[in-house]
């Protein structure tokens, strides 16, 4: 391809983006102009005080929106998502004024008695679903006011708690939205809701992004680099992940601290109440605190699963480009907002299938679901029925060997319970602390593995095997307890059917999941699929996860250098072939910085045992003694995280080692990580490895068999058998023993194709087999219609590796060397 | 107490939501419930062929049966039941709080 017509290909493409881009940003003022219109036609009624306001910060988004700077892709997307939070918040609000008009005075009387009961009352929808900087706010009420017509309440009936507004007695009689006093009460609260929903904001802003950074970090370079024996640098201050991590908790710090203080500041006013309605906010406060330890310990916890996920169903959507990234995508918005619709019995009723029996037999996966629960078998299992079967109770018996584990209820009952308030307070705090805490280690516990199935364990093996999942299922779906239910859920699941693979989902029917508490973390509304771009679901002020390509490299980093080394040391026919070390993730400690850790670089000549040694001695034991003790500590450091003692020993010049040291006990010290000095990427061919399906598995094989042997081959059975992240890991592993045994093999090949210019080769024929010439035309394709060139290291190691990428994604092909 | 609130009890125990009230637990369940489907689809979708995925959508597009994707989707993919039920069970050591 002549680089004329490239550039002139190139240049049309260029303009033919400029115009989408211009296009689509008309269509989104467009929608903005909608959303002003049906906010500007919307009547309040007099002395609605607490509706207005929420217009007007609703007109102040608007006109935020309108303005704007739009320009790039990546500002479009964070855009979008934001317009899409605006019209579903001035929807809501439209619909709560238009619900508080058509209710007749007498309902709102009610009402309002029920707000003078001293009912808390949280923000509106905005605090109902934590969405938006200025979301919805309904009517603070007057707790203690006597006269009705003076509070503007938040009808309960309307789906909103009201909020808690602690007057003074002498203040009853004055009208809120009249009285300055009030007035400015009232504007304390509204301002102290707001600024608690644009944490809330940030909190799921910060927690995708951590989750991004982690799945990418870790799952993709981390994984195949260590693999590869190329290692992972990661200095603890500056790595993307610790960033985002960071960041993470300290907007969940800043939530706690302004939740907790939220919480002292209504307890401040409580002397000034009666004692009968004391008692009652008392009891309000208490559950408040319970709900808010429930939040940082489960919510929270349970949020950045579902965060982790989708990052990793971005990943995989983004190295899919193609139709089905989007149709993927669109599926799975379709079963979430089929399953967000459904009837909470219903959802409560496959919950419990679900999470009950562990899957069990009769469950064939998510994008089945939907199939599973129409099945009329499995409604049949799940609804009423009779109990059966000796299998049952064996199944009951391993749940009941468990010991259950209440820690939540424990730690609250302790907070609660402490006499004073401050100590309740105080405890809070740590508690909260402690649970943000914890979150990166959980989080990396379940991506090693660490925390293997050892409750249900043997017990579910029994459970399915015996036959007896599936009469147990109908156990999940009893709880709904109605016979009815079954003509219920198979109308619904029938209704999925016809929705789904039509043209979408009507962005006005999808009703969100409400939630009366206002420390949980909204369940977020996935959008109308067909107008997302690469994500699946959506907050707002989302930054879209950086892709990491070659591009993107550093050229400062001394990763460049270390990627010549290891590449000559595969490339060497010197290199000793060892099997590539476990995939298994180390445990990533948490970045906060402790005192008692030290890191120390392996110098050259160097090696963990000496350096270790060396420690052990300037902390006072003998040099005999600090050999055994090295010794000891690395054996067990290899042990915990499943690698060999021969690669645990395999440093590079530069690796950092981060001991432990107990100055009170120096046989203590223990390894606590071992960083590697990273290198290059090697493009998205980590993605790609991902990105393997069954059959492509199948295509591996073929190929370990020809260069690897046998072991490969009994790699590759086994991981056939792993799912999730064991799978990418033991992929990776197999990909890299296959690269290193075809590099070892033929090394003076890629000498030959150093020399070799693509499209000469490709023109002349070169090579038997023809796929050869094909894997250069796509490369020289993706490098922007100019073949790589292959002048250095780095290159080259590039080019090759996604040469061979594409050699196990086609399903083998003869790498015979030399061109003929 | 009856086998279904004994297994209802249990599962609320092992999530560590016996202690929060009904409709709290039942708020956390459901969201539970969302985060494993979407694990769930993303596993499936990345087990099956580029080949598979469109013969799937074409099966979703046409209404087949969902008995018949089912088994489709048990034939395309490797011990697809023991992987789902893996998925839910890993999910729930992740949900729990092991000390």
């Amino acid at each position: 391809m002549s680089e004329q017509s490239n550039s002139g290909g190139q240049e049309k493409n260029n303009n033919n983006e400029t115009d989408d881009f211009s296009r689509e940003r008309g269509e989104v003022l467009c929608r903005i102009d909608e959303v002003n219109k049906l906010l500007s036609d919307l009547q309040i009624e007099d002395g609605e005080a607490y509706q207005k306001n929420e217009k007007r910060a609703l007109k102040k988004r608007i006109k935020k929106a309108f303005n704007q700077d739009i320009a790039s892709k990546e500002d479009m997307n964070i855009w979008l998502r934001s317009i899409e939070g605006l019209e579903k918040d001035v929807a809501d609000f439209c619909k709560d004024v238009e619900d508080w008009k058509s209710l007749d005075p007498e309902q709102k009387e009610r009402i309002k008695e029920k707000s003078k009961q001293g009912r808390k009352m949280r923000g509106g929808a905005a605090a109902r679903d934590g969405r938006g900087k200025e979301g919805n706010s309904q009517p603070v009420v007057d707790a203690n006011s006597k006269t009705s017509k003076d509070t503007k309440t938040a009808p309960e009936d309307l789906g909103v708690e009201p909020a808690l507004v602690n007057l003074e007695n002498k203040s009853e009689e004055e009208d809120i939205s009249s009285g300055s006093k009030n007035n400015t009460e009232v504007g304390i609260i509204i301002e102290k809701q707001e600024k608690i929903e644009e944490i809330r904001a940030l909190v799921r802003e910060k927690r995708r992004s951590y989750a991004r950074e982690d799945y990418a970090n870790t799952n993709h370079f981390k994984r195949l680099k260590s693999i590869l024996g190329l290692g992972d640098k990661q200095n603890p201050f500056n790595s993307k992940e610790t960033f985002a991590y960071q960041k993470y908790q300290e907007a969940l710090n800043e939530l706690r601290n302004l939740e907790i203080q939220s919480l002292k500041d209504d307890y401040s006013n409580i002397d000034s109440l009666p004692e009968n309605k004391k008692e009652t906010i008392l009891a309000e406060m208490k559950q408040r605190m319970g709900e808010l330890a429930t939040f940082f310990g489960l919510d929270e916890k349970i949020e950045l699963a579902g965060a982790r996920t989708d990052a990793r169903t971005e990943a995989w959507v983004e190295t899919k480009a193609g139709k089905f990234a989007d149709v993927a995508l669109k599926k799975s918005a379709e079963m979430i907002n089929w399953y967000r619709k459904l009837d909470p019995k219903i959802k409560i009723a496959i919950s419990g299938t679900l999470l009950a029996a562990g899957g069990v037999a009769a469950i064939t996966g998510a994008v089945g679901i939907a199939s599973t629960v129409a099945s009329a078998k499995m409604i049949q299992r799940c609804i009423g029925g009779t109990v059966t079967g000796a299998g049952i109770a064996g199944g009951l018996e391993a749940r009941s060997r468990k010991k259950a584990k209440n820690k939540i209820e424990d730690d609250k009952n302790e907070i609660i319970g402490k006499e004073e308030w401050t100590e309740k307070f105080n405890a809070l705090n740590d508690y909260c602390d402690k649970e943000i805490k914890t979150f990166h280690e959980s989080l990396q516990k379940e991506k090693n593995g660490a925390t293997k199935r050892k409750l249900l364990g043997a017990g579910v093996g029994v459970f399915v095997g015996s036959g007896a999942a599936a009469d147990c299922l109908r156990y999940g779906f009893s709880w709904v307890g109605h016979t009815e239910t079954f003509g219920k859920v198979k109308d619904v699941a029938t209704g999925f059917w016809k929705n789904s693979g039509a043209s979408g989902i009507v962005r006005a029917g999808i009703e969100s999941v409400k939630t009366h508490n206002p420390f949980s973390s909204p369940v977020v509304e996935i959008p109308d699929s067909e107008s997302t771009a690469n994500t699946s679901s959506i907050t707002e002020n989302m930054k879209p996860v950086e892709v990491i390509s070659e591009v993107n490299l550093d050229p400062n980093e001394s990763l460049l250098v270390e990627a010549e080394k290891s590449f000559a040391d595969l490339n060497s026919p010197k290199t000793v072939e060892v099997e590539a070390p476990d995939a298994k993730i180390v445990d990533v400690p948490n970045p906060e910085v402790n005192a008692n850790i030290i890191e120390v670089e392996i110098p050259k000549g160097g090696s963990m045992e000496k350096v270790m040694i060396q420690q052990l001695q300037e902390q006072g034991i003998s040099k005999k003694e600090a050999g055994k003790f090295a010794h000891r500590m690395a054996l067990k450091y290899a042990e915990e995280h499943n690698i060999s003692f021969a690669e645990l020993n395999h440093v590079e010049v530069g690796d950092v080692l981060k001991l432990e040291i107990n100055p009170n006990n120096p046989e203590g010290m223990k390894i606590a990580n071992l960083e590697r000095v990273s290198v290059a990427n090697v493009g998205g061919l980590d993605r790609e490895i991902a990105a393997l399906s069954a059959k492509e598995v199948e295509n591996i094989q073929e190929i370990a068999e020809k260069f690897g042997g046998d072991d490969l081959s009994s790699q590759i059975s086994e991981a056939k058998n792993l799912v999730g992240e064991e799978y990418e890991q033991a992929y990776c592993r197999i990909f890299a023993n296959v690269a290193k045994n075809i590099f070892n093999g033929h090394e003076t090949s890629l000498e030959a194709l150093r020399e070799i210019d693509a499209k000469e080769y490709i023109e002349s024929g070169y090579g038997n087999n023809p796929k050869i010439g094909k894997l250069l035309e796509y490369n020289s394709h993706h490098s922007a219609g100019n073949f790589i060139e292959i002048n250095t290291n780095e290159n080259m190691k590039n080019w090759t590796m996604r040469m061979i990428g594409e050699m196990l994604k086609s399903g083998g092909i003869e790498m015979n060397g030399r061109p003929n | 107490m009856t086998d279904e609130a004994q297994l209802k009890k249990e599962l609320l125990e092992e999530l560590g939501l016996a202690s929060l009230p009904p409709d709290k637990q039942e708020e956390i369940l459901i969201k539970m419930t969302e985060v494993l489907l979407k694990r769930i689809l993303v596993e499936t979708m990345e087990k099956l062929s580029e080949a598979d995925r469109e013969m799937y959508e074409k099966m979703v597009d046409e209404k087949s049966e969902p008995e018949k994707i089912g088994e489709f989707l048990k034939e395309k993919v490797l011990n697809y039941n023991e992987m789902v039920q893996k998925i839910i069970l890993d999910f729930k050591e992740e949900m729990k709080k092991v000390e």
